[in-house]
């Protein structure tokens, strides 16, 4: 069956004054309906690149490479009407940093209506109890669609970002980093919201975070990326709990598992930064900061190793195979 | 424990804005000894990092006292100078904490240059001690980073400038705000060993303000949650974080996501803001343990929503502010 | 690198070469904007005249005892833009003119830029009482109409070049006084004041080391804007004769064509040149001034 979201190949490059970076070097990325698929990496990794193309909001500087197909819809040769219905009424985004996505002078009900009325102008009627409905999927009174931004707690601006990306009812949701900057309570709560609607209405979920535990938690299935490229993926907890690529293991480590002795006054971490796409280390691109990185690790970048069913690797010391029995 | 070097009894920061006041922190009493680490946990809103600020002077108590050293926080302005010296601070956000005009070396000697360090260090120059700090804080060659801007430093290399800041006055106590929340994950690690490695190379003292409670696990020796204002539950971090006693950081255990084993125990409503502080207990009106029934079963929930909860005094060993926990004192 | 012999010294003349880069920067990007540069041609060209007015006309031909044309003659070869009512070249009065207009313009400008920014900054530093005084007098001044005000201190001074300096600058300083404090609050709220302060800085030496490097962008962007509402004002004021009269300048040049009649005995040599010279001049500071906003705040914005 075709997924709903359909990522091959992908590849995003900047055209800047300063010569071209190529931000995302190759992904292959599905979800399908009713799936959560975490995108995990950190600054620099292209993952909010990849975001972009979704639903074709990437700079104008930006080449795009590969496809990225909605519902077998190819998004970045639609027609401008093709693209609209796309925005939000397949596909929507719950953006980064709610406090400064909303609209400080206008009403939060009248900015989820926005989306209802400029896809329906005839839904006038009907788009007060609409409004109603959504923010109680989201777990907020009714009444608070009165409310202005400032009135709201970061909690339940970041749920009401979540009710205006189902305003019109999409069938596949990109939220980028939808819990960063949230506490861990109310991050919970957001987080609860999110899996709670995936599998009430059956949604598709394209979670990015740089977060792996919470990836680990809410997803299915987890992708990383590092410097542009997927180095690993397969299910959620399997990625986070056996990392088989070095930078997995590293990026789980970075958040202890609380009681688990060996991280006791032993914090892990990688040495050097994450890498600048514009001068990226040759070879495998991990390898300046790999713990196991072997002398010719600086001279080949790894293909993509199956490991097992579902479970691409891209390390030169997994094998092909290697978690089969 | 033995002499504590700071003392905090009874501290009390209240702000007042057009008539409504905002009980920041509403009676907190712990102690912190020489060459700890105590990680000070909370949410927003729960005075966690009003209390660090008012430790390192920047806030004035309302009531209360707070005891460095044997003596009381300073008030004027020379001597508070002097005791900046003492106690530093590393903020959270490590490229708003340095200014953008200003080189890596500039930035380092600004402390060294108001203490008027090169004056009272054997022989070393400016220059030297500037080199020295950083090197401690792990940024090798330090001739390399003296002459750079911090819009051309990555974030981890920013944090390790604000230390090397904070570490060239050769304090006895660091306060960290949050350290590593605005850095990526994979360097994380680096900067929580920098910590431990200043602790035990330096014999620094460490109080870590976070809302992660992974964070605490990895440094700290001793664990102070915070709510609403006061502590609510305190111990030795392995403990605190094995088997908490108040519900609150029962909770706040059990929705860190990477706690599979136990049901995660997702707080309703809010965090409440310290404007409007609930009468009795001040968690009663989202703990789980009344909502449950547990309070009930217990014999103890109307005390919950009636009886004022006293100042957990730490000092004497009181884990958990909860009638629950401490059946003999309701 | 280790030297240990001349310390500070060579960290900060490597500092200061990096700051001299930075300007570099600053000018090539200022020479991205076309009206920018258009207006300070314009400038150059003005002020190159302003400074070499005795090579281009001698002072005699300026004095009313020297004239030596007829009275409100037309242009002609030997009076390229024609006489005025005393029978001076018009156009040497506008050499000599520029002079005290773009002086006094850019004196006042200096008060009125010291003043505002003194102000401004201890009225955003200091919450205090102090503090709190300034800027109620800031928002007092801002409030008094400008021109009563002038006309008032300049009857009670006396006319003179200085006094139209100062008059001006009194009354252009509070606009400034009030940019510079919305920007100190905003850079006091950053968080390298905090650590400043957590270090130990004194308020002297924040101000100095932290907030007015940060303000400086602005300020500079700001000043060459009031040099330009400075000009302005010094003719209007010359205009109404509250200048001194012993100096000629474009605005006691309009002055004198209005009081002897110019526009309706159709001599538009008179009028028209030095009304359109403060326009150009105007013109040309406010271009520099957008041209230098757009250059400094990009990188405020990316630096922040």
């Amino acid at each position: 069956m075709s997924g709903l979201l359909e990522i091959e190949n992908l590849e995003v490059i900047y055209r800047t004054a300063g010569g071209e970076i190529p931000a995302v070097r190759g992904v292959d990325l599905t979800v399908d309906s009713g799936e959560s698929v975490g995108l995990a990496g950190e600054s620099g990794c292209g993952k909010t690149s990849v975001a972009s193309t979704i639903l074709r909001l990437q700079p104008s500087n930006a080449t795009i490479r590969g496809s990225v197909r909605v519902g077998g819809k190819d998004v970045q040769t639609l027609g401008w009407s093709g693209l609209r219905a796309l925005r939000w009424g397949e596909a929507a985004m719950v953006f980064q940093g709610a406090l400064h996505s909303l609209n400080p002078v206008q009403r939060v009900g009248d900015q989820i209506a926005e989306p209802i009325l400029l896809h329906d102008p005839s839904a006038q009627g009907t788009v007060k109890s609409r409004i109603g409905e959504l923010l109680e999927q989201v777990g907020l009174p009714a009444a608070r669609a009165r409310a202005y931004p400032h009135q709201l707690s970061g909690g339940q601006r970041q749920r009401v970002m979540i009710a205006m990306a189902l305003a019109c009812r999409p069938e596949l949701i990109v939220a980028d980093e939808p819990t960063t900057a949230l506490d861990v309570m109310v991050q919970a709560q957001v987080l609860d919201v999110l899996s709670g609607l995936v599998g009430e209405l059956s949604l598709g979920l394209l979670m990015i975070s740089h977060d792996l535990s919470v990836l680990g938690a809410t997803c299915t299935r987890v992708a990383v990326m590092y410097a542009g490229r997927i180095v690993e993926e397969g299910p959620a907890t399997d990625v986070f709990e056996h990392p088989l690529h070095p930078y997995t293991g590293a990026l789980s480590a970075a958040f202890p598992r609380v009681g688990d002795r060996s991280a006791r006054y032993a914090p892990s971490g990688l040495p050097g930064d994450p890498p600048d796409p514009q001068e990226l280390p040759s070879g495998c691109t991990f390898h300046p900061r790999c713990p196991v990185a072997r002398e010719d690790c600086a001279d080949h970048d790894p293909p993509v190793r199956l490991a097992g069913p579902g479970r691409p690797v891209a390390c030169v010391l997994v094998e092909e195979g290697a978690l089969q029995p | 424990m033995t002499d504590p070097l700071l003392r905090i009894r009874d501290l009390a920061v209240e702000f007042s804005a057009r008539g409504v006041v905002a009980r920041a922190v509403d009676g907190v009493d712990l102690d912190i000894g020489a060459r700890e680490i105590v990680a000070l946990v909370g949410e927003s809103g729960s005075g966690k990092t009003t209390l660090a600020r008012t430790l390192l002077g920047l806030e004035r108590p309302t009531a209360g006292g707070i005891e460095f050293d044997g003596s009381p926080l300073p008030t004027t302005v020379r001597r508070l100078r002097a005791y900046r010296r003492r106690v530093q601070l590393v903020l959270q956000d490590p490229t708003g904490s340095l200014n953008p005009r200003q080189t890596v070396y500039e930035s380092v000697a600004e402390g060294i240059r108001i203490h008027r360090m090169v004056a009272k260090s054997d022989g070393a120059t400016e220059i030297d001690l500037v080199a020295r700090s950083l090197t401690r804080s792990g940024l090798r060659p330090p001739e390399n980073f003296f002459l750079r801007y911090p819009h051309e430093l990555s974030g981890g290399q920013r944090q390790r400038v604000v230390i090397a800041g904070a570490m060239a006055l050769e304090p006895e106590v660091l306060i960290a705000d949050e350290p590593v929340s605005s850095l990526d994950a994979s360097i994380r690690g680096e900067i929580l060993a920098l910590l431990l490695r200043l602790r035990d190379e330096f014999g620094l003292t460490v109080l870590v303000v976070t809302h992660d409670l992974g964070l605490a696990w990895n440094i700290a020796d001793r664990i102070a949650v915070m709510y609403l204002g006061r502590l609510v539950e305190h111990g030795p971090a392995e403990r605190v974080l094995s088997d908490p006693q108040h519900p609150y950081t029962q909770a706040l255990l059990s929705v860190v996501p990477e706690m599979h084993h136990i049901e995660p125990i997702v707080l309703t409503g809010e965090t409440p803001d310290p404007t409007r502080i609930p009468g009795g207990c001040r968690f009663h009106p989202r703990c789980p343990a009344l909502l449950d029934g547990r309070a009930e079963a217990a014999g103890i929930a109307d005390v919950c929503g009636t009886k004022p909860m006293p100042v957990l005094d730490t000092a004497r060993g009181a884990a958990a502010a909860c009638w629950l926990a401490n059946p003999s004192s309701s | 690198m280790t030297t240990t012999s001349k310390p500070a010294l060579t960290a900060r003349q490597v500092a200061w070469r990096r700051r001299r880069q930075s300007a570099g920067r600053t000018w090539a990007e200022f020479r991205r904007h076309r009206s920018g540069l258009v207006g300070l041609g314009v400038l150059v060209v003005f002020g190159l005249a302003a400074i070499c007015a005795p090579l281009l006309a001698s002072h005699e031909s300026i004095e009313v005892t020297k004239a030596t044309g007829g009275v409100l003659e037309a242009p002609s070869w030997d009076y390229p833009l024609g006489t005025d009512a005393d029978g001076r070249s018009v156009l040497a009065l506008l050499i000599w003119g520029s002079r005290v207009s773009l002086m006094v313009g850019l004196l006042a400008t200096a008060i009125s830029m010291l003043l505002g920014t003194l102000v401004g900054l201890a009225s955003g530093h200091y919450h205090n009482f102090f503090g709190k005084a300034l800027f109620r007098i800031t928002e007092w001044f801002l409030v008094v109409p400008w021109l009563p005000l002038a006309i008032v201190l300049s009857t009670v001074l006396g006319p003179s070049l200085l006094t139209v300096a100062f008059v001006i600058g009194i009354v252009s300083w509070p606009a400034t006084a009030l940019l510079i404090r919305a920007q100190t609050l905003s850079i006091e709220s950053r968080p390298y004041l905090e650590r400043a302060r957590a270090l130990g800085a004194g308020d002297w030496r924040q101000m100095r080391r932290h907030v007015l490097p940060n303000v400086m962008p602005m300020v500079f962007a700001n000043t060459t804007l009031t040099v330009a509402g400075a000009i302005l004002t010094e003719t209007t004021l010359a205009f109404l004769g509250l200048s001194d009269p012993l100096y000629v300048s474009w605005g006691s040049m309009l002055d004198e064509a209005f009081n002897v009649g110019a526009i309706t005995t159709g001599a538009w040599w008179f009028m028209l040149p030095p009304g359109i010279c403060v326009i150009v001049v105007v013109l040309a500071f406010t271009l520099i001034g957008q041209a230098l906003e757009e250059v400094y705040n990009p990188r405020l914005r990316e630096r922040a």
